[in-house]
């Protein structure tokens, strides 16, 4: 289960990374941005 | 949709022995990847219920690539923003394929294309991009990078708009592509105005009230 849950961590943190350095995140919704990746 | 996610990310926080802000940006991924999944399915779902899968899918994609850059207004829940994707882009995926791409006429096509874009150019260069409380834009370098971003991305659906309107000349299904390209640049600048953003908003208020009602 750790390595799953190690799996789904990093690939939400690429996919996180992904969003920062956008405008918002693709769609209408936009849910608070964590302070790590505001810039 | 934003309660699994942190719930999701809770878990594997508590079990990998993560910090909070590592928490944070796990759901905030998880929040993304549910959020596009659920709102790319019901379109496709929707889309292919009406029989028009791929025009559904123009109108959603050419949205959400330019506003990547772009931003806009926002839905106050995740619900609430698939529930709106989903009928907007089945609304008008409807429209181009059964009703507009029957009585489609060049002419009247290059005209549309032309009002559309030369609009979006304006609207973009004049506001995007436009960012949220909850994902503030606080550097000029940004603020330029999006813009610039969202003039190449235009510049890049006007190329795509003139190889589907040359292709619709031989091959007929071209026509209800650019079609629902246009109903997806309209309604991303559209999100990007005052009007727009007054128009989600009233949205919220209605659909939320109404949710809080039905409880």
């Amino acid at each position: 289960m750790k390595k799953f849950y190690g799996l789904v961590a990093a690939i939400s943190t690429v996919v996180a990374a992904l969003v920062a350095s956008s405008a918002c995140i693709i769609f209408t919704y936009q849910p608070e941005e964590p302070k790590s990746l505001r810039d | 949709m934003e309660k699994l996610a942190r719930k999701l990310a809770r878990n594997i926080s508590s079990t990998l022995s993560y910090d909070e802000e590592k928490e944070a940006v796990i759901a905030y991924g998880l929040m993304a990847l549910i959020q596009v999944s659920a709102t790319v399915l019901l379109v496709l779902l929707l889309g292919l219920a009406i029989g028009a899968p791929v025009e559904a899918m123009i109108v959603c994609f050419s949205a959400s690539i330019l506003r990547k850059y772009s931003g806009g207004a926002h839905a106050d829940t995740a619900e609430l923003c698939t529930l709106i994707s989903g009928v907007y882009c089945t609304l008008t995926a409807f429209l181009s394929k059964h009703l507009l791409a029957s009585i489609y006429s060049p002419a009247f096509m290059a005209a549309a294309a032309l009002i559309v874009f030369i609009l979006s150019f304006i609207i973009v260069y004049r506001f995007a991009p436009v960012d949220s409380p909850n994902k503030p834009i606080k550097t000029v370098r940004k603020r330029q990078r999006m813009r610039k971003g969202s003039l190449l991305i235009l510049g890049f659906y006007v190329a795509l708009s003139v190889t589907f309107f040359i292709l619709s000349y031989k091959y007929g299904l071209f026509r209800s592509y650019g079609i629902s390209m246009l109903f997806g640049v309209s309604w991303q600048v559209f999100t990007l105005t005052q009007v727009g953003n007054n128009f989600i908003e009233r949205l919220n208020h209605i659909l939320i009230a109404r949710k809080g009602v039905s409880k």
